[in-house]
Parts: structure tokens; C-alpha cells; sequence
């Protein structure tokens, strides 16, 4: 029982973990909380709701092309919003605001186009069976989650420890004028940087979807909370801390809702996430920078 | 006391709109006196509901008397303000909003578990015991009070550090407990505020205190501006009275909201009333070479 | 008894030392300079004093307190004032107002006499006003009062922070890079305005790149090299220092002063 409920919230976490990294990635390099952030988790759903109406593709087709849709909405959001702040180096919490009128305004135009109700993948899309590993039930998307998640991290910290482009963005966040010494246009670098974060919300609302069966306007918004707990618990900007915190939030919400109730998962969250801001403001692992990749 | 004919037509008909314009306009000011210091809290919805959960269970469950529980009801918000806002404000800025943004949300989830706030039925049956003039009573003493501040040490203290932070540290401003001030005097204004219209719907669920209306009061005070304190009043005034005016397009309502946050914050960072009012007391600027 | 004095003042930023151990004392009265090429630990060093960046080792005493661990607050109450670098005016507020907030720390109405005007609420605000018209006037900006901060020129609102620092008579006031962006004119007006501070009650720490600015000005010389104090002084004998020419002014600077002293 104990095992199992573990598997069940490392699993949960794992999606955690993928959606906080986008966004502590965002806040990293561009120095902004961009609220609209939530957003691009309901958009990856809906697009795999919308694809998988459209034609019968396989999950393995549609989990990238929704997750890319998600990174392209992304950088039109992020162009939009953000800049005119950006050129007037206005302060972060113009910014935070400007998100947050932009992600409601998101979440309800959508309401009112799709409707509040929730809605729910083809069964077909992925195979409903499960498997039995040493006592413990898996199911096939918590196998897909795994793999998806496996996949994206290591995809992101190849990037930022590997290539030019991850020193630049390391750059940018220890120094945000850094990216100016090294002829790294900002704007080019806010798009990439939105891209990445977008797709990878993008897939955690995918495989969330797939997780729970069910996809709903608003569900980016009760994910933003999650992802406040692991990207504070974690540290601002720090990448480890975003990925130990969301694999630790998944269990305890996995063991609060097994064996006090499921409505209290958002509660307990909460006060951790209080818990640490007054003992540990800097995040549980210290530094908190990109840098830390 | 006679009330004239006309204004108890008045108040008749459009009763419920009136008492929201006083309301939301206590909303407004509450969100008012956190963006003056230089800081965003979204917790106001959720000290609304705390306000209005404790105010409703005093009355239904203790019969004390609504002199009392007015004023008794912000004690459970300022506890919640006091204990997000030590921690986070000798952070950036940015804490503060993202420990506040979820906190409505949480104590949905809290509400709708706990049995003695009446789970997600709400309560149902609170004596209507807040009237009309109780509640403007209430938003005139708190533009008032805000405004004597405002032109005082206080006010120049409050815009100084929302100005540069750091320049008014060095002039000797306490930075960090100038602005918990200011979120406990938030906290108090929205407790009043949510304790009120309890008090006069006579029924609160655990829905209404959630994401949602926090962003629409931030779009209060954005839209009217925080140059004085009238002016998000004015905000909350002209987003409340828009939907009953254009009822077709309810199902839009929060995308205008959000939209009118995007547009003021681009395009009018001071708000429709943008006028900024002076910071020195009326008759010491009146007294030129006092000295 | 020295107003500040720094005992081995530290400040390393992960690997690089901005400050490293640097001791200084400095006496009441008179006006104080600290010197030194780009990157010595000039603003760090003042920052460290007003509290706005915690020291990594060592202790600073200011007014007969310890006041290492004092957040900037505080040492404003202790009479500590600044100016800064990049200005740092309050540019939506008037220049009254401006000067007005820097007597927060002598101003002492509370939330009740605030609210209700009574209380000596009115007698204080009034003796601010003329407080901060005096200051005004010290810097020569008395007629424009109800201006806003941001509508004054350049110089002016470089005069303005200097007028919002003194509004609380410090004992002591830091002037970071005050001539940076004068013309000479300007700069001979700023030297006669810190002359005249000098001459009261407070006392002048500044830093400045403006050498006869510095030299015309000051009674006493630190110069920074890499974070590292080496050399302390009168005016006349930094001139002759090896080290400091070698150090700091290098060939063409050094032949410049020369010639600006023949």
C-alpha cells in the first residue's frame, strides 16, 4: 500500500518537477514570474484534446506537436505582454501584473469558448492497461509520464550545461546584462527562453491530462499553485531545487490525500510552501540561479 | 430618522448594486494601500472571505451583537496577513504576491472540508444586519483615514519607498514593517468589507473568495489609479456598475477585467485619475516662511 | 573618539574581494575623500557603510555604535545621510517633498495625532516645512519648492539629494561621485556647497573621480587599489606617494596633475 502510494506520488511529481522547470527557468533568465505561465499547461491539454478529435494519431505524435503548439503560444503571449515592459525596464511587479490580467483574461476567454465543463481524452489514445512491477501497479500513462519526463529534463540540462545557448541563458541569470556583453539579442533570447518553458508546460499538461482524465479551462491555474510551492521550496531560478521539490510535493500530496483527505492536498502544499519562507527563504538548496543546472 | 421618498425608491430598487459599489469599493482601497508601499498582495479576496466566514460563524453561532463582530472580524485576516507577510517582505516584491495569489484558493479547498463553516453548501441565514449607511459609513471613514495619512510623514514615507525602495531606507524609512503595516490595514479593510456583505446577502459559499475576484479587485485600483485614495474607488465603481449596464456579455466579464489590467499597466500606469495628491499636511504648506 | 571607524571591512562577491580589510577612521569635522581607479571597492565601501550591502568580516563603528549589524534605517536615525551615484530622486513627489522625507527620522507624530490633526501634529509638520525650505536654501533651490523632482535639471537634482540628505543634519554625509556629470562651472558651485557643509555640524565622506575637485577640496585622502587601502593622508602628500602614483594615477594622469598644479 505504502509502496505503491509512493510510486503513485514520484510519478505525480515527476510532472511536478517538468512544470516547475519551465517556469523557475522563466524566472531565471528573464527575471520575470509570468503568471501567464499556468496558461500554457491548459493549452497543451486542450491542443491534445483538439489533435486527437481531429485525426487518430498516436500519444507519441501528439505529446510533441501539443507541447510545441503550447511553446509557440508561449512566445506570442510573452511577445505581447511583456515587451514594452521589457524595453522600459520597467519593475518586476509591472510585469507580474501584467500576466496576471493576461493569464485571467486567457483562462476565461476559454471558459466562455469551450465551456467550464470537463472534458476528457479518447480512450483509445493511450492503452488503459497496467502492469505489475515487484507488487506495485503502473499504469500506461504514469509509464509514458516517466519516459516523457525523463526525456524533457535531460533534454533541458544537456542544453544549459552543453551547448553555447545554455551558457548564454546561465549567463543571463547570474548577470542580467551579461547576454548584452555577449552580443545575445534579449528579445531573440526571451523567445527561445518562452519556447522552452512553453513546451514544457505544454507536455505537463499532456501527461497531466492523461493522468487524471480530465481537462478543464482552469486547470493550468490550481497547477500554478503547485508550481509556486516547488519553485519557492526549490529556490527562485534554481533548476535542482525545482526538481527535488516537485518529486517531494507529489509524494506528500499523494500521501495527504491516501491517508487524510484529498481535499486538504492544496492546504498542505500551502503550508509548506509558508513553512519554508520562514525558515529558509532562499529555498531549501541555497543558491538559487539557473546557474546551478 | 425619515428617509425621503425618492431615496428609499432608490435604494428599493437598486439596493444590491448600491451596497456593492460601497463594498467593492472598501475592496478597492484595501488593495490600494498595498500598491502604495511599492508592493502586490492578491490576498485580498481571501481576507474578504475570512472576514465574512468569521463575522457570519460570530453571529450564527455566538449571537454576539454586529457592533462587535464588525470590528472582530478582521482579526482572522490580519492573522493571516502577519503570517505570510513577516516572512515574505524582507524578500523582493515578488514573494509576497506568489505566497498571496494561492492563499483564496487554499481556503476554498479548506472551506468546503470543514463542516462547521457549512462545507461547500456555505451558510445560509445570516441576519441581514448590514445596511446601506453602515457600509458607507465605513468607506468614507477609510478614505478619510487614508487621506489624513497620506498627507502626513506616513504618506511620504509610503511613496518614498514605493518610489525607491532602497533612497528611502537611506532617508531612515523602516521599510519592511511600513509595508506589513500596510498589508495588515489591507487585511482589515477587506475582513470589514467581507464581514459586511455577509452580513447583507445573507448566504456565503466557498466559491466567491477565489482566484478570480482577486484579479478583479487588483483591476479596481489599476483602473482608477493610486494617486489618491478616492481614485481606485472610482475603479471599483466603474467596473461594477459596467456588467449591469452591458448584461449580454456576462460570460466576458473577467476577460475584460484581465484585459483592463494588460491595457492599464501598458498604457496608463496611473489610472484614469491620474492625479497625484500632495503629501504635505494643508495648513503647513499654506504657511509659507513659517519659520 | 573617530564618527566612523572600519575595522578590517570585508565584502567578497563569490570568489572576487570588492572589499578586503580595509581600516579607516575617520575624525569629525572636515571633509574626508575616498579615492581610487574604476573597480577598487569605492561604492561597495560606501554601501557597506550605509548598511545597504552586510559586510563579510569585520565591524564598523559610526557615532560611538556598533553599528555592523544596524539595518540602513537605523544609521539613518544615527545621523548617517547619502547621496548617490546614479540619482535617486523621488521624481514624482515635489522637491519639498523630497527634502520632507529626508526628516522622517525627526519627525515623531503618531497614528492618532496623524488622524485627528491634534497633538502637535501641526506645529510639526510646520517646523518640517521651514526645516526643508532651509535646506533648500542651503543648496539654492528655494524657489523651486513645489516643482516636481523630475522636472529639475541634471545638476539641480544632483543639489536636491544633497538637500534631502542634510534636511535631517547628519553628523556625517556620504556624497557618491557628487561632480560626476557637472560642467565646471557646476563643479565649482558643488565644491563651495561642500564647503559650506563642512563648515557646519557635519561632516563630508565623499568619492569622486574629479581630482582637483578632490585635491582643491579635501583635508583627508584614502586611496582604494583592488579593495585594499594603500594610502591615507593629507592632500599634499598623495601627490608624492610612489605607490599611489604608480597604482592608481599612472604616467599621463600623474604629469596631468603636475601640470594643473604648476
Amino acid at each position: 500500500m505504502l509502496a505503491q502510494q509512493l510510486v503513485n506520488g514520484v510519478l505525480l511529481g515527476a510532472t511536478y518537477a517538468l512544470f516547475a522547470l519551465g517556469f523557475t527557468l522563466m524566472f531565471g533568465v528573464l527575471r520575470v514570474i509570468n503568471l501567464t505561465y499556468g496558461f500554457y499547461f491548459t493549452a497543451g491539454a486542450f491542443l491534445a484534446l483538439g489533435l486527437s478529435r481531429l485525426a487518430p494519431l498516436p500519444i507519441l505524435v501528439i505529446l510533441p506537436l501539443a507541447a510545441i503548439g503550447s511553446g509557440l503560444a508561449a512566445i506570442v503571449i510573452d511577445a505581447v505582454l511583456l515587451t514594452r515592459l521589457r524595453r522600459q525596464k520597467a519593475p518586476e511587479l509591472a510585469s507580474l501584473m501584467v500576466t496576471l490580467g493576461g493569464v485571467l483574461a486567457l483562462y476565461s476567454g476559454m471558459t466562455a469558448w469551450l465551456g467550464p465543463d470537463i472534458q476528457r481524452l479518447p480512450p483509445a489514445l493511450i492503452s488503459a492497461d497496467a502492469y505489475e512491477i515487484l507488487g506495485v501497479r503502473v499504469t500506461a500513462a504514469q509509464l509514458l509520464i516517466l519516459a516523457a519526463t525523463i526525456v524533457l529534463v535531460a533534454a533541458l540540462l544537456a542544453l544549459l550545461r552543453a551547448t553555447r545557448l545554455g551558457l548564454a541563458l546561465r549567463a543571463m541569470a547570474e548577470q542580467p546584462d551579461a547576454a548584452g556583453l555577449m552580443g545575445i539579442d534579449t528579445g531573440r533570447l526571451a523567445m527561445l527562453v518562452s519556447f522552452l518553458s512553453g513546451t514544457l508546460a505544454g507536455a505537463g499538461g499532456v501527461l497531466i491530462g492523461l493522468n487524471f482524465n480530465a481537462i478543464q479551462p482552469f486547470m493550468g491555474e490550481s497547477m500554478m499553485l503547485r508550481g509556486f510551492v516547488v519553485i519557492i521550496v526549490g529556490g527562485l531560478g534554481d533548476v535542482r531545487g525545482a526538481l527535488i521539490a516537485g518529486l517531494a510535493l507529489g509524494v506528500i500530496e499523494v500521501l495527504t490525500a491516501g491517508y487524510l483527505s484529498s481535499n486538504l492536498k492544496e492546504a498542505v502544499a500551502f503550508l509548506i510552501l509558508v513553512a519554508v519562507l520562514w525558515t529558509r527563504p532562499q529555498g531549501l538548496f541555497g543558491l538559487s540561479t539557473v546557474r546551478r543546472a | 430618522m425619515t428617509i425621503p421618498p425618492w431615496l428609499d425608491d432608490l435604494l428599493w430598487t437598486y439596493g444590491n448594486v448600491i451596497n456593492a459599489l460601497g463594498i467593492n469599493g472598501l475592496l478597492a482601497l484595501a488593495m490600494y494601500v498595498v500598491l502604495a508601499v511599492g508592493q502586490l498582495s492578491l490576498g485580498q479576496a481571501a481576507f474578504m472571505g475570512l472576514g465574512a466566514y468569521s463575522g457570519a460563524l460570530m453571529t450564527l453561532k455566538l449571537q454576539l451583537p454586529f457592533y462587535v463582530v464588525l470590528p472582530a472580524s478582521c482579526v482572522v485576516p490580519v492573522a493571516f496577513a502577519l503570517a505570510i507577510g513577516i516572512p515574505t517582505l524582507r524578500l523582493s516584491g515578488v514573494y509576497l504576491a506568489i505566497a498571496t495569489i494561492g492563499l483564496g484558493e487554499v481556503l476554498r479547498a479548506v472551506y468546503v472540508n470543514v463542516d462547521l463553516v457549512g462545507g461547500a453548501m456555505g451558510l445560509n441565514g445570516i441576519p441581514e444586519k448590514a445596511d446601506t449607511w453602515m457600509i458607507y459609513a465605513c468607506l468614507i471613514l477609510a478614505i478619510a483615514a487614508l487621506w489624513l495619512v497620506g498627507r502626513s510623514r506616513i504618506g511620504r514615507a509610503m511613496e518614498a519607498m514605493r518610489a525607491d525602495a532602497t533612497a528611502a531606507a537611506v532617508m531612515g524609512v523602516d521599510v519592511p514593517r511600513y509595508q506589513l503595516a500596510a498589508l495588515v490595514t489591507s487585511a482589515v479593510l477587506a475582513g470589514v468589507a467581507g464581514c459586511l456583505s455577509a452580513h447583507q446577502s445573507s448566504f456565503i459559499g466557498p466559491n466567491e473568495y477565489g482566484f478570480e475576484p482577486a484579479v478583479t479587485i487588483l483591476s479596481f485600483a489599476l483602473l482608477g489609479g493610486i494617486g489618491t485614495p478616492i481614485a481606485p474607488v472610482i475603479g471599483a465603481w466603474i467596473l461594477t456598475l459596467l456588467p449591469e449596464l452591458l448584461r449580454g456579455f456576462s460570460d466576458l466579464r473577467l476577460v475584460f477585467n484581465g484585459i483592463i489590467i494588460v491595457v492599464a499597466v501598458l498604457f496608463l500606469p496611473r489610472g484614469l485619475i491620474g492625479w497625484r495628491m500632495g503629501r504635505i499636511a494643508r495648513h503647513a504648506r499654506m504657511g509659507r516662511g513659517a519659520a | 573618539m573617530m564618527l566612523l571607524e572600519t575595522k578590517g571591512l570585508t565584502r567578497r562577491y563569490q570568489g572576487l574581494v570588492a572589499v578586503d580589510g580595509v581600516e579607516l577612521a575617520i575624525p569629525q569635522g572636515g571633509v574626508h575623500a575616498v579615492i581610487g581607479p574604476n573597480g577598487a571597492g569605492k561604492t561597495t565601501l560606501f554601501n557597506l557603510i550605509s548598511g545597504l550591502v552586510a559586510p563579510s568580516e569585520g565591524t564598523l563603528r559610526f557615532a560611538g555604535t556598533d553599528v555592523t549589524r544596524l539595518p540602513t534605517y537605523r544609521r539613518a536615525a544615527l545621523g548617517l545621510g547619502r547621496t548617490f551615484q546614479n540619482i535617486r530622486v523621488f521624481a514624482e513627489m515635489s522637491v519639498l517633498e523630497n527634502v520632507l522625507t529626508g526628516l522622517h527620522t525627526t519627525l515623531h507624530a503618531g497614528l492618532p495625532s496623524i488622524l485627528t490633526r491634534l497633538g502637535g501634529f501641526r506645529a510639526e509638520e510646520r517646523r518640517a516645512v521651514a526645516a526643508a525650505r532651509e535646506a533648500l536654501a542651503l543648496v539654492g533651490l528655494a524657489d523651486r519648492a513645489s516643482q516636481p523632482a523630475a522636472s529639475l535639471s541634471y545638476g539641480d537634482q544632483r543639489r536636491l539629494e544633497i538637500a534631502r540628505a542634510m534636511a535631517g543634519q547628519p553628523k556625517l554625509l556620504l556624497l557618491d561621485e557628487p561632480a560626476a556629470g557637472m560642467n565646471p562651472a557646476e563643479t565649482a558651485a558643488l565644491a563651495e556647497l561642500v564647503r559650506r557643509i563642512a563648515a557646519g555640524s557635519t561632516t563630508v565622506l565623499l568619492v569622486e573621480h574629479d581630482m582637483g575637485f578632490v585635491m582643491s577640496l579635501s583635508d583627508h585622502i584614502t586611496v582604494l587599489n583592488f579593495g585594499r587601502r594603500i594610502f591615507e593622508g593629507p592632500p599634499a602628500r598623495v601627490r608624492s606617494e610612489p605607490a599611489v602614483i604608480e597604482a592608481y594615477l599612472g604616467a599621463r594622469l600623474a604629469a596631468k596633475l603636475h601640470a594643473s598644479h604648476a
